[in-house]
């Protein structure tokens, strides 16, 4: 509660330890003081269970801005089928343009929700409960539009499944396996799977609670089907909470292998400015970076909006900023040895590569992802800062334009001058290639605003055990 | 705390002290004969002995400063080990002047003339200088000693003081600390195992060296913790759950080591560049790849098993023999990483050993761990005071 007050002039910076109250290690409580089981399941089910007729306002604009925006997508994938993937601006030398980049951006983006329900997970992080599902939803809307980039620019998306291993008739069973892109597809199909089960899974108990304080009969029936005649019996949470740390521990090698393998797609090849041997845990760290900031994103406003800020504490912000600044220094350092060693190399084209980068006719995208990606997550040392909410929501923005910069200086600066100057040329997207890149956008957010409005956005179930009241199993549950 | 000091005339602190300083000091006898009576072949023996002990220090300097940022009982049980392992910094900085002083007989770059023929070393010139080598290894040993002493100073004050006041100084230090770590390491891996072979490079290898450091750090703790385990204050406090977190820090480095090696090696067979394939070429062929296989199998996917199994992490007994297998073979890792550099002519390495291959580990580890046993006497086995101790004893 102290915590609302202290956002009433969030602009102030002024959070001192007097005002939020503190456990004795200084840190502020996941969950706010004041709860009960009742109060933490009537607080999130009322959000879904609200009537047709009384939906806020608020989301219905949401909402809206997203579906035209949706559509957007619609015109641009049918434009696209239509006329075929000469409406882009990609040509030789770069044959790899906004579809890359933002499929890459996109898949990045989703990492975070997998890292927070899983890795935090296993590594025993109590601060993931609040904002897992949501994070969760996240990944699978990103994941979502990121198969669309890869999928269209085939060209005949139609063939896509020739993308898998089959026995047909053109003799040729086996796609080339030493591909990364194929990889990609198996590791981006996988990743997605899982996802959705764990998601689900999740899920489970929370969608049986809907199905019991509804008041609506029809979906009593839907919410009663998802939840699979969950009862809450000792031995339906016996095996929710094995097949959950099963499905934890599978997805945590696959969040890891889906950004290595996409950072494969470019450093098996031998362009200056791809082939660098750092690129996979380089990548992973960008990843991340950039999932963290959509959820907050995503979850800065989602919080104020719906008065969820005793729920999704100061605790899990600050936490979510502290991530950012590890794995934005991460990233950083990349930046930083990838020039040492173009230099390094003694190699004429790696050391021209990161001079047009610096200094070519793209230098302002070069210049721009410093300041987003390498500058502005290092505020982030500072406690005022992370603790200043509208701050931080725009550097969560800044660092995801930072993140999509990077991708674009990676695959299209190397590109567009390679080995043999004659072939040198310059790209910019089409308004084809913006319009289906803000239609990916839409697309991710009207899930977001449908996933908020049908679905428990918080899991009850989770945030029910770190209550007082829900400490005693929990102890028990580590001494056994 | 009452048992301030109590575990310093336990048998580890005062007889396995002895035998390390016995060990290490015929170990250095062995170091000095090879430094007079074949300084080629010993030299790079030394600096593969050297880059081994000196990981744990490294390595503990990142889990000190990481323990401090993450906070939890895994730190506050490690923190005054990883605090007596960082103290000997200057001392192995001084363990390194051998290597400057045989520098011809290290590093290819340092010769005049070879650099005038060579237009890729010219190129390089203005990095891989002597005397700039010199600053730099100044600068690392000195920044390190810095933060080593510093966070000792802070942690004894802190004891003295009994509060936590000290606690946000110290956190902001292990931020910047852990930075300047990333970086020093980066340019130390470069100086002393990249440059061996001037002509490759490769943005992987600063990380796979400070994943080698992390793994010996903590595999060095599980040593520590298991001659310890019996004495008070470890007795009531280094519990099963805290021992099972380091076996999992261990599995993960064991893991991320491998993570970055494979994809340096995928990556370069990919690439298939002539720049970059001679390096591995000599490290896969003449006796190498039964190194390289070894690597595979005793460094990743037994340990991996082994680190599987939560009775391994949960018993002090077991877990030790998987740390020291794991640090034995970081010594083969390094032993990969530079021996080939030393043992052939152009393109072509032979597999050799020499007595100077085990003299200089024997002799650096043994000293170290003595100067690290004296380091720890010094001090209580945990802090005076922090708000997770009561968590500790509780939990």
């Amino acid at each position: 509660m102290a915590d609302a007050a202290l956002e009433k002039n969030p602009m102030s910076g002024r959070f001192d330890s007097e005002q939020i109250p503190v456990d004795k290690h200084g840190m502020i409580p996941v969950i706010a003081d004041g709860h009960d089981l009742e109060s933490v399941t009537e607080k999130v089910t009322a959000i879904v269970l609200t009537e047709p007729q009384k939906t806020p306002k608020g989301w219905i604009a949401g909402f809206f801005v997203a579906f035209c925006l949706l559509n957007v997508l619609m015109v641009a994938l049918g434009y696209l089928v239509f006329k075929g993937v000469g409406i882009w601006g990609i040509n030789i030398p770069v044959g790899w343009g906004f579809d890359i980049v933002n499929f890459v951006w996109w898949i990045g983006i989703g990492h975070a929700g997998t890292l927070i329900s899983a890795i935090l997970l296993l590594f025993k992080q109590q601060w993931r409960t609040s904002i897992n599902r949501f994070a969760e939803a996240m990944t699978l809307f990103a994941v979502a539009s990121a198969g669309i980039f890869p999928l269209f620019h085939t060209g005949r998306p139609w063939y896509a499944y020739f993308m898998f291993p089959q026995v047909n008739s053109l003799g040729m069973w086996m796609p080339q396996f030493r591909s990364p892109l194929l990889w990609d597809v198996f590791a981006v199909s996988t990743y997605g799977s899982v996802s959705l089960i764990f998601w689900y899974v999740g899920l489970i108990p929370d969608l049986a609670a809907l199905r019991d304080r509804t008041k609506n009969q029809l979906l009593r029936v839907i919410y009663g089907m998802l939840s699979m005649g969950w009862r809450g019996s000792a031995r339906h949470w016996n095996r929710y909470e094995s097949i959950y740390m099963i499905l934890a521990g599978l997805s945590t090698p696959l969040v890891l292998s889906v950004h290595t393998i996409v950072s494969f797609d470019f450093a098996v090849g031998i362009i200056p400015g791809w082939h660098s041997t750092v690129f996979p845990p380089y990548f992973v760290a960008g990843a991340i970076y950039s999932g963290f900031a959509m959820v907050l994103t995503l979850m800065i406003p989602m919080r104020w909006f719906y008065g969820l800020k005793d729920l999704i504490t100061m605790r899990h912000i600050d936490n979510m900023a502290k991530i950012l600044l590890v794995t934005g220094s991460m990233v950083f350092y990349a930046y930083l040895t990838e020039i040492f060693y173009a230099w390094y190399s003694a190699s004429e084209f790696e050391w021209y590569m990161m001079k047009n980068r610096m200094t070519g006719p793209y230098w302002y995208m070069y210049a721009m992802l410093i300041m987003c990606n390498g500058i502005t997550p290092q505020f982030l040392w500072f406690k005022k800062i992370r603790q200043n909410v509208p701050l931080l929501f725009c550097i969560s923005i800044v660092v995801n334009i930072g993140m999509w910069l990077e991708r674009y200086v990676i695959i299209v600066v190397s590109l567009h001058r390679d080995f043999l100057p004659s072939s040198w040329g310059m790209y910019t997207g089409t308004i084809w290639d913006w319009s289906l890149f803000i239609g990916t956008i839409g697309q991710f957010l009207a899930l977001i605003f449908l996933f908020l409005r049908v679905l428990p956005s918080i899991s009850i179930a989770e945030v029910r055990l770190l209550l007082p009241q829900g400490q005693v199993k929990e102890a028990h549950h580590h001494e056994a | 705390m009452s048992q301030a000091g109590a575990h310093s005339s336990s048998k580890f602190t005062t007889s396995f002290a002895n035998i390390a300083l016995g060990l290490g000091v015929l170990g250095l006898l062995g170091c000095a004969a090879g430094f007079v009576t074949d300084r080629a072949g010993f030299m790079s023996s030394y600096l593969i002995g050297f880059l081994w002990m000196a990981a744990i220090p490294l390595g503990s300097l990142c889990w000190l400063q990481i323990q401090y940022l993450s906070g939890g009982k895994w730190g506050l049980i490690g923190r005054r080990h990883f605090e007596a392992a960082v103290k000997t910094l200057p001392i192995v900085g001084l363990l390194f002047i051998p290597v400057i002083i045989g520098l011809h007989d290290t590093f290819e770059w340092s010769h005049a003339d070879i650099v005038a023929k060579d237009p890729i070393l010219r190129n390089k010139a203005k990095y891989l200088d002597p005397t700039f080598f010199i600053i730099r290894y100044v600068v690392y040993f000195g920044l390190w000693s810095l933060f080593a002493f510093a966070l000792n100073a802070w942690a004894r004050k802190q004891d003295q003081l009994k509060d936590m006041r000290l606690k946000p100084l110290m956190h902001n230090f292990s931020g910047l600390g852990l930075m300047m770590m990333a970086l020093t390491l980066t340019f130390a891996s470069t100086d002393w195992i990249m440059s061996v072979e001037p002509h490759w490079f490769s943005t992987m290898l600063p990380v796979i060296f400070m994943a080698t450091c992390l793994q010996m750090g903590i595999s060095w703790s599980v040593v520590v913790f298991k001659n310890l385990k019996d004495t008070e204050p470890y007795k009531s406090s280094l519990k099963k759950n805290q021992l099972h977190d380091y076996g999992n820090l261990l599995l993960a480095m064991t893991m991320f080591w491998t993570y970055c090696s494979f994809s340096q090696l995928l990556i370069t067979w990919s690439g298939n560049l002539r720049e970059e394939t001679p390096w591995y070429l000599k490290r896969l062929h003449g006796g190498y790849e039964w190194v390289a296989l070894a690597l595979v199998a005793l460094h990743f996917f037994v340990p991996f098993f082994a680190l599987l199994m939560k009775p391994i992490k949960r018993d002090a007994n077991k877990l030790v023999w998987v740390a020291m297998w794991q640090m034995a073979f970081c010594w083969v890792d390094f032993f990969w990483l530079i021996k080939p550099a030393f043992t052939g002519h152009g393109s072509h390495s032979e597999l050799h050993f020499s007595l100077w291959d085990f003299a200089a580990p024997i002799g650096l580890m043994g000293l170290w761990i003595w100067l690290y046993l004296g380091n720890l006497k010094k001090n209580p086995l945990l802090p005076e005071y922090d708000t997770y101790l009561e968590d500790l004893h509780h939990g």
